[in-house]
């Protein structure tokens, strides 16, 4: 589903999934064409949705006297998770060759605020204000179509710019300069001074002017570098981040400044440091290598481990853990706890991407990092970077804390969570909603006489579930010793757990079982589909689009399957450095 | 903006110069039948069975009775399938996600006022919901449309408009007289729409259209620095404290209670006139956390619709229906901006959801809740009416909002396909 600004695709991708659906029997699947690097994978996308579209409970009609049920006639409904994730599956509209069309695209709220603390040599007094909402697009807020400015956006940028200005006249005028008058020569100074910040390049002729020629509007210098100041925080050059590139060897290629500030954002999610800039001006981002060394240097630094905190924890869906309800009766899950669940996530995740870590170490390392708290909970030896060795701990993220209570109900364990978290966010597969007329009360609070497992088993016997269900439901049970609130079990309210399980119909039409959470994590940390999924997301958290077919191709075809050299490859790809007309 | 310091600046009349100084209103010509601004608030779907029975109030709606002789509960709408599966488009806008085009009512009744001839300073407003879910609920041209979710956000966008950024870091004797800040504002804003248009020509169609966006957004706002954002008002002197934006407004740390926050507000910006159409959205149709007093904290999807938390359920949504209530009661102490009553007098209050049954998927049995004096448009009765739709399309009922705004051209609303009556409001809610 498309989410930005008016276009007739905003009905599209939809579509094709309801067609997909509609010729359940048919080979639409098989598509061949190289630029579909997940035509292999729609058979059982096929078989989800024949599966879950055969057995819908409730009279038909439209009367209003049953449940609807649609017929070929109607504009018949599309759930927007399935068609949200088939976006991301699909290669950009726009790829072309691998490479896409020129682009501008508005900086997240994150961005806006880091890039203003730069502008202010990180003062963080400088005022602040919700001014740009960002449309949570897959888990993310990067969606390069999605961010707009419009409606009253234009009144919110210039209503905190003129706060920035006011308070950045008051004390930070000396960062742009030293003279204090408005003839030219100052003025000149101050516009490429704060300029060059602001929009993150040198100003061009016609941009020196425009702002020179409203500086001298003024009657004062300070008057001048006010208007100026308010002025630059609204322009485009500033919302905006360029992708325009410039002809060079018969192609266009982002220019130095663009590339800088494409690095940037993506390991820092800010503008180019003093380095990089410097980089740029000298002309040392001509090649891959270059960039390569620009980004390795720029994830060692704090702030990419604050953007691989976010991206780690967008994609498996645990960004919202402090404000997911849990049930207190019985254990309180506080938010010091959750906050140790969430580091743990991004420590873990951010070491293995700056120490060559490659994806199967995502899933299946054997060990994590735990603070005091999480110790405890795990019941584990010790602090810092610990190894899971004989312990009752998953191996890789899945064993994580964050996600085993994120993907949970407010007292209990939810296979049916977890298991959706496998299929979309690990293995980029589809899952169609619950068919019209369905009882979905399934998932009912637990008793004492009950495990999870046997009142999930209702999903196994009810025809009208069972097609859903069974692509999720065994995946989850493999996590069944671990509770919601993320703490091993071994057995539940005295019951005995069953941890079997199984994934049915994987991308290459094979099924696997499974006994317990690490065989999952074993089984996906070494799934090429796994792999491919995983540079998916990066790519789309990246560029704010999916990822053009050639750019996954080539992370996810990274030797060792190195977490480090996936962001080299994607840095080395046409999708990131070239543009077209 | 410092909020604080903004209310207290409100006695300079001053200070709001030129947003509000042009905002000029006259008496009102009495518009029988007719609505002047339209309140929605929209909600996921609910459990069927928390409204079934013969009373028209329960446990659910309680708080309803309150206000029951001017509610209306229209029940039996069929969402045709558009309404069926979470985060369908079809719960405002009548059209399925393989239509084109979609547009939400309340962007529908907006653009339509602007049409005829009726400028708010502040078009349409959105509000509300889950900061942290992907919304699908308000539209426009295909287009989907993000709400400001926070409070915080929503009242400097509402309140602050074009009023000086920040008086309260000003020394009163150095405020700018107006019309130098109106000149600077206006050579920057010449310079921001020059730079758009600079950029845009580098850029092809689909990117272009970011841009466009942008200008148009720069446009808007410059007419309403220069005091052409006109109300459109038919009414007179606002009666003495009846534009007061609230003080105190803060983000809280439940989405829930800040979405009733941003209904507050919306209903304190109709009573500024500063807009005519205001939508709030509560939460989202997936992964909402509920912490609330009288209910087990949970999700509101997964515990209170898919565990069967029904005692929970039936406590969010009459929690919910007192969030409506409070907004009414609200209108009711709000002097109309024209004069002319009450803002309750003049405002067509309307519940409306984005699916039917949510637990089961099923949108056969949408309901929608009216409410308000709406200029007499809303057929009302003592002790509430209730109106059976019988299986009538539910885009019908959302007609009904743009009917009572005196929305003539009903013919490009929703779909299409559902029968000759379908782009019709209901007969049996118009008075």
């Amino acid at each position: 589903m498309s989410f930005g600004p008016s276009r007739p695709r905003s009905s599209r991708a939809p579509h094709e999934v309801l067609t997909l659906a509609a010729s359940a029997e048919s080979t639409e699947f098989a598509d061949t064409s190289p630029r579909r690097a997940l035509g292999t994978w729609r058979p059982l996308l096929l078989l989800a949705l024949a599966a879950c579209s055969g057995t819908i409970g409730g009279a038909g009609g439209s009367d209003g006297d049953g449940p609807h049920r649609p017929n070929p006639d109607d504009e018949v409904e599309i759930p927007e998770g399935g068609a949200s994730l088939h976006r991301l599956l699909e290669p950009s509209e726009r790829c072309e060759d691998d490479t896409m069309p020129r682009s501008v695209r508005r900086l997240s709220g994150l961005q806006y605020r880091n890039s203003l603390l730069a502008i202010f040599d990180g003062d963080p007094t400088v005022p602040e204000a919700d001014v740009l909402d960002d449309p949570v697009v897959h888990g993310f807020r990067v969606d390069a179509d999605a961010a707009v400015v419009r409606d009253l956006g234009a009144q919110r940028l210039m209503q905190h710019a003129e706060r920035v200005a006011t308070w950045a006249v008051e004390s930070k005028l000396s960062l742009f300069g030293t003279c204090r008058d408005l003839g030219p020569a100052c003025r000149a100074s101050f516009v490429d001074a704060f300029g060059t910040r602001a929009f993150r390049a040198p100003l061009t002729e016609a941009q020196r002017a425009a702002y020179d020629a409203l500086m001298a509007e003024e009657s004062t210098f300070e008057a001048g570098a006010e208007s100026v100041i308010t002025a630059m925080l609204q322009s485009p050059y500033f919302v905006y981040r360029r992708e325009l590139g410039e002809r060079r060897d018969g192609k266009r290629t982002l220019d130095p400044y663009e590339r800088a500030s494409a690095i940037a954002y993506l390991v820092t999610e800010a503008p180019p440091d003093a380095d990089l800039f410097a980089a740029a001006a000298e002309g040392r981002l001509q090649n891959a290598a270059d960039l390569r060394r620009e980004v390795d240097r720029l994830l060692a630094t704090p702030a990419a481990e604050a953007t691989m905190s976010h991206f780690v924890h967008g994609w498996l869906e645990t960004t919202s853990l402090p404000a997911q309800v849990k049930d207190d009766s019985g254990f309180v899950l506080t938010p010091e706890l959750r906050a140790s669940m969430l580091d743990e996530t991004a420590r873990f995740y951010a070491d293995l991407v700056r120490n060559d870590g490659g994806f199967d170490d995502l899933l299946f390392a054997n060990h994590t990092f735990v603070d005091a708290r999480l110790r405890e909970l795990y019941g584990l030896p010790s602090e810092g970077r610990v190894s899971l060795e004989g312990t009752t701990r998953a191996p890789g993220l899945l064993g994580h804390g964050s996600v085993l209570a994120r993907h949970a109900l407010a007292a209990s364990s939810s296979p049916v969570s977890r298991g959706k978290l496998v299929r979309e966010r690990l293995l980029c597969q589809e899952l169609p909603e619950p068919p019209p007329g369905v009882n979905t009360d399934l998932e009912g609070a637990a008793t004492p006489a009950t495990t999870t497992r046997e009142r999930y088993n209702e999903h196994s016997t009810n025809e009208a579930c069972a097609g859903c269900h069974r692509l999720m439901d065994p995946i989850g049970f493999t996590f069944e010793h671990y509770d919601a609130y993320g703490r091993y079990r071994a057995d539940e309210n005295g019951h005995a757990l069953d941890v079997s399980g199984g994934i049915q119909g994987l991308p290459d039409g094979t099924d696997v079982e499974l006994e317990g959470l690490p065989s999952l994590a074993e089984a996906l940390a070494h799934d090429p589909s796994a792999r491919d999924c995983y540079a998916r997301y990066v790519a789309y958290f990246a560029t704010g689009s999916p990822g053009c077919g050639g750019t996954v191709r080539a992370m996810a075809e990274t030797p060792e399957a190195s977490l480090r050299g996936m962001l080299h490859a994607l840095v080395a790809s046409r999708q990131f450095v070239e543009r077209v007309d | 903006m410092r909020r604080r310091s903004f209310a207290r600046s409100l006695t300079a009349a001053a200070l709001f110069a030129p947003f509000f100084a042009r905002l000029e209103r006259t008496r009102a010509q009495p518009s029988l039948g007719r609505a002047k601004y339209l309140c929605l608030m929209t909600t996921t779907g609910s459990n069927p069975s928390l409204w079934n029975g013969s009373t028209l109030f329960n446990a659910s709606n309680q708080p309803l009775q309150r206000i029951a002789d001017d509610v209306v509960i229209v029940s039996r709408l069929n969402g045709n399938g558009h309404c069926a599966s979470h985060g369908s488009p079809g719960g405002l806008t009548g059209v399925g996600y393989s239509g084109f085009g979609h547009t939400s009512i309340d962007q529908y009744v907006a653009r339509a006022l602007q049409a005829g001839g009726v400028r708010s300073s502040i078009p349409s407003l959105i509000l509300g919901g889950d900061p942290t879910q992907e919304s699908s609920t308000f539209w426009r041209d295909g287009s989907r449309l993000t709400a400001i979710t926070r409070p915080v956000a929503a009242f400097d966008a509402i309140f602050a408009g074009a009023a000086p950024s920040d008086p309260g870091t000003t020394d009163p004797g150095t405020v700018e007289p107006p019309s130098e800040r109106l000149r600077r504002r206006q050579s920057i804003l010449d310079l921001m729409l020059g730079e758009l248009e600079q950029l845009r020509a580098q850029l092809g169609a689909e990117e272009r259209i970011k841009l466009e966006l942008h200008a148009d957004s720069i446009r808007a706002l410059e007419m309403r620095l220069a005091g052409d954002g006109s109300t459109g008002g038919t009414g007179g002197e606002p009666a003495p404290g009846s534009c007061a934006p609230p003080a105190g407004i803060a983000n809280g740390d439940q989405v829930l209670v800040d979405d009733a926050r941003c209904l507050d507000l919306a209903i304190t910006a109709l009573g500024c006139d500063l807009t005519r159409v205001v939508a709030v959205e509560f939460g989202h149709h997936q992964g909402t956390q509920v912490r609330l007093p009288g209910m087990s904290g949970g999700d509101w999807h997964s515990n209170y619709l898919h565990s069967n938390q029904i005692a929970d359920l039936t406590a969010l949504e009459s929690w919910l229906t007192e969030q409506f209530v409070l907004a009414v009661e609200k209108s009711k102490r709000i002097p109309a901006p024209d004069g002319d009553g009450t803002l309750f007098d003049q405002t067509l209050f309307v519940w409306a959801r984005t699916m039917g049954d949510a637990v089961s998927h099923v949108d056969s049995d949408m309901r929608t809740v009216f409410a308000g004096g709406a200029g007499g448009y809303l057929r009302r009765s003592a002790g509430g009416r209730h109106v059976d739709a019988r299986g009538q399309s539910h885009q019908r009922a959302l007609l009904n909002a743009a009917a009572a705004l005196g929305v003539a051209d009903l013919s490009s609303f929703g779909s299409g396909n559902l029968g000759a009556d379908a782009r019709l409001p209901l007969e049996e809610v118009a008075s």
